[in-house]
Parts: C-alpha cells; sequence; structure tokens
C-alpha cells in the first residue's frame, strides 16, 4: 500500500462521522447519507493532489460534502417529484380502479412514533429549509463550526452567512415552537 | 420582528440547546472499505475508458516530424506535377498502344531494323515506363541494364542511343507549354482521357514539335564527331516525320572513349553502354539513335 493511500485512509478516518453526519442532517436519509459521503470521500482523494492547503483540510472537506449534498438534493428531489403521485389525482390501473400510491417514505406505526421523537421532528424542520439555508445551519448549529469556517466551506461571505442563518433559525424556531 | 411575532417562535436558547443535543450518526463501519472500493471501481471504468478513447501518447522527434513532413511535401508536390509530364508524354504515347511493339515501329528508323535488335529491347525497355517520369525513366534503364557489353563483330557499327536531354526539350518547348496547360486543364475538368488527348493530336504535329530539337541534337553530334577527329558517314531521317534519327560515323579507336564522354553534354547515353574501343580496330563505326522523349 502506497504512502498516499495510508494518508488517505487516516483522512476518512478521521473525518468519516463528521461527514456522515452532516450528509445526514443535509439529507434526512441515512441510505443517501451514506451514499453521499463515500462520493464526498471519493472526490476527496481524487482531487487530493491539487489541494493547495490555503484552508484547513476540514474546511475543504466540509466544502466538497455540502456540494455533494446539495446536487443530490436536486437530483433527490427530482427523482421525488417523478415517484411521487399526487393523492388527490390517483392512477388509473388496467382494472379501471384508482390506485392511491404515497411516496416512498410511508412509516409504520411505530416509526411514525418514532419519527415524533424530538430529534426527528427537528431534522424535518431542517430538512424544510431550502439548501442554503440548510448548510448554514448544519454546519454552525449543529456541526459548530465558526462564521468564519462556515463561509469557507459553504463559499458565502461573512455577511449572507449571517444573514442566512438568521432566517434559518427564524423558520426553525417557528416550525418548532411547541413540538419540543 | 414584533412581539407578538417573537412570542411564536421557540425561544433561541431552547433552539441552540436542542440543535446542539442532537444526535451525532455514525458512519458504518465499513465505511472505509465501502469508499476504498467506490474508488477501485472507479478507477478500473476510468482506466477502461482511457484504453478506450485516449491514444497511446508518443514522444515524436522532431526530426522525424520534419522528416514526414518533407516526405508529405514531396508527394504531394509529384503528385500536382506528374500530370503535366503526362501530358508532355501524350505524343510519344501516341503511337504505342502501352507496348513495346508499337513503339518499335516508331523507332524503326525508317523500316531499318536489322541488326539494332538489342537497341530495340532498350528502347523498348524505356519507353514501355511512358507512363512515369523522365526521371523515373532514365533511372529504371540505367538500373535495369547492365553496365558493360561485349564488343560487337567486326564488320558491326556499336550502338549508341542518346537521348535528348528532356530539359533542353522543356526549355525549347516553354512557349508551347501555356499553350499546352491550358488545353490540359480544360480537358482535365471535361474528363478527356489521355488517350483521346492523343487523338486529338496529329502525328504530323508532334513530330514538328519535335524535329527542331532533334536537329540540334545532330548538329551536335557532328560536332563530336568532328572535335573526335571523325567523320560522318550517314545519316537517317524518318521518312514519315522528317526527323533525324540516326548517325553513322567513324571514330579514332584512340578519341572513341573521349567521344562517347562527350556524347553524355548532349543527352542521356542508355546503357549498356560499349565506353572504350575494342581492341585492334584503328577505327571504331559508331551508330547513333537520336531519341526524343515527348
Amino acid at each position: 500500500m502506497s504512502e498516499d493511500s495510508v494518508n488517505f485512509d487516516e483522512l476518512v478516518l478521521k473525518h468519516k462521522d463528521k461527514v456522515f453526519n452532516l450528509c445526514y442532517r443535509f439529507l434526512g436519509d441515512h441510505d443517501e447519507a451514506d451514499d453521499c459521503a463515500q462520493e464526498t470521500f471519493v472526490k476527496v482523494y481524487r482531487s487530493l493532489k491539487g489541494f493547495r492547503f490555503e484552508s484547513s483540510v476540514s474546511t475543504w472537506i466540509y466544502r466538497i460534502a455540502v456540494n455533494t449534498c446539495k446536487n443530490r438534493l436536486k437530483s433527490a428531489q427530482y427523482r421525488g417529484s417523478r415517484n411521487m403521485v399526487r393523492l388527490d389525482e390517483p392512477k388509473e390501473t388496467e382494472d379501471g380502479e384508482r390506485a392511491f400510491e404515497v411516496g416512498g417514505r410511508s412509516l409504520s406505526p411505530s416509526a411514525e412514533l418514532d419519527r415524533k421523537e424530538k430529534g426527528e421532528l427537528i431534522q424535518e424542520a431542517i430538512n424544510s429549509l431550502p439548501a442554503d439555508q440548510k448548510s448554514v445551519v448544519v454546519l454552525r448549529d449543529v456541526e459548530g463550526l465558526s462564521y468564519e469556517e462556515v463561509s469557507e466551506a459553504t463559499g458565502y461571505n461573512l455577511g449572507t452567512v449571517k444573514s442566512k442563518l438568521a432566517r434559518a433559525r427564524q423558520e426553525l424556531r417557528e416550525k418548532l415552537k411547541g413540538l419540543v | 420582528m414584533d412581539k407578538r411575532e417573537k412570542k411564536n417562535l421557540l425561544p433561541e436558547e431552547e433552539y441552540l440547546k436542542q440543535m446542539s443535543a442532537l444526535p451525532k450518526v455514525k458512519a458504518p463501519e465499513d465505511f472505509l472499505q465501502k469508499v476504498r472500493e467506490r474508488i477501485e471501481r472507479r478507477s478500473a471504468f476510468e482506466k477502461i475508458m482511457r484504453a478506450l478513447f485516449v491514444p497511446v501518447k508518443i514522444k515524436v522527434p522532431l526530426e522525424l516530424a520534419a522528416m514526414a513532413a518533407a516526405i508529405v511535401l514531396i508527394i504531394s508536390t509529384v503528385g500536382i506535377k506528374k500530370p503535366v509530364e503526362q501530358l508532355v508524354c501524350i505524343p510519344q504515347a501516341k503511337t504505342a498502344t502501352g507496348t513495346g511493339v508499337v513503339m518499335k515501329s516508331e523507332l524503326s528508323f525508317g523500316g531499318r531494323s536489322a541488326g539494332v535488335e538489342g537497341d530495340k529491347k532498350e528502347i523498348d525497355m524505356a519507353f514501355i515506363n511512358k507512363g512515369s517520369s523522365d526521371s523515373d525513366l532514365i533511372g529504371n534503364v540505367v538500373a535495369q541494364a547492365p553496365s558493360a557489353l561485349p564488343p560487337p563483330a567486326e564488320n558491326k557499327p556499336i550502338e549508341i542511343a542518346l537521348l535528348v536531354r528532356t530539359e533542353e526539350l522543356a526549355k525549347a518547348r516553354d512557349a508551347q507549354k501555356s499553350v499546352t496547360m491550358d488545353s490540359y486543364v480544360s480537358r482535365k475538368f471535361k474528363d478527356v482521357s489521355l488517350r483521346e488527348e492523343k487523338a486529338v493530336r496529329p502525328e504530323a504535329e508532334m513530330a514538328i514539335s519535335r524535329k527542331p530539337y532533334l536537329t540540334e541534337a545532330l548538329s551536335k553530334v557532328r560536332n563530336q564527331v568532328e572535335l573526335a577527329q571523325g567523320k560522318v558517314t550517314k545519316t537517317e531521317v524518318n521518312k514519315d516525320t522528317g526527323m533525324p534519327q540516326y548517325v553513322d560515323a567513324e571514330i579514332p579507336a584512340a578519341g572513341y572513349a573521349k567521344f562517347v564522354e562527350n556524347l553524355s553534354g548532349i543527352g542521356v547515353l542508355q546503357e549498356p553502354l560499349l565506353k572504350e574501343a575494342p581492341q585492334g580496330r584503328d577505327i571504331v563505326q559508331v551508330r547513333i539513335k537520336l531519341i526524343s522523349k515527348e
């Protein structure tokens, strides 16, 4: 095994949980988060030689993760919009009956109970945010990065980070009022 | 934000507390392994794609590239030049149907063919290649012919075939060339074959165009004979075309070698050629064929 791959393995082991958590909070789905985190590290591996150490490695990895998640969200929304069927406009089946389909996230009663748990509620609230606000909230309020780090990871300037964070927080606080 | 709105919000401290208290989701145990597999899978795919679509990089030396470019340039130049040369050869090809047999009739020097079989073969060999360029023609003859010729029988003359230099012909024909080129180009566009071209130009016209050069060559040959202190015994002219074609002369054996050397200044001497006078002779009889390649 080469020195580079050893170093890369160390990098993955060091950052995998943070990246995975970021992806999970961003996407709200475990499998998607797993896939996205893997994709993030593949990108890190491929662009490791071009990394110029102008920012810290962790911030750089976060930036790749955020962009990967944003891209995934776009394609997921696209996929979701194709898979979902409006309940008020059911599909006609071959028998002439009307089939009511529900998109991917139909949950069992017990899961529904779990979902009602606090964490899930907060996650749902985060999921409802637009991607740009979501990235700022997750990095700042969940991962605990400084404003500067958030600015580097998202590519927004400091003022934009603060304004987006303020709007995101207000929306979350509004949604979570009385639930947590 | 007014107070009523603020009352509808989760207190900021509570919000921050809840957010930071969110459970940290950990990556699966085999996460690193999965990442490694994904990288290897992708690199294998990239290798295949690279092998399929990216050509192998070969370092081409500058000299080699320049040589290749020069070769391409030469070939393309020759390719452009060749049709013009073919046109120049058209009158010659006119009487020939592509075989040496027909050429013999033209080169039979007024129906006389006895005793010149060897030379006929030589000339045939030269003119079978009528489609090739001058340099090709001469080159082939020189390359294929043996360099030494056995001395002729006592009573027979030494045969010398003199191909009058084509560049001299070309120089003299400059005046006609522009007209010829125009007609060539126009015929080329009309897709008229070279065979049709032959039919267009009558034989007499071709003979007329060659006559001055052969006459000039004859004059030069005469001069060389005189320089060698020999004498011209006979000059044969083609009855049909009126072109000088054959010169018989007697040359002192001592001056024969120099005479032959000087002849090469007039035109190309066809090999095989006897360059030294046969031993035991004081006077050498020579028979010089004047050949114009047009």
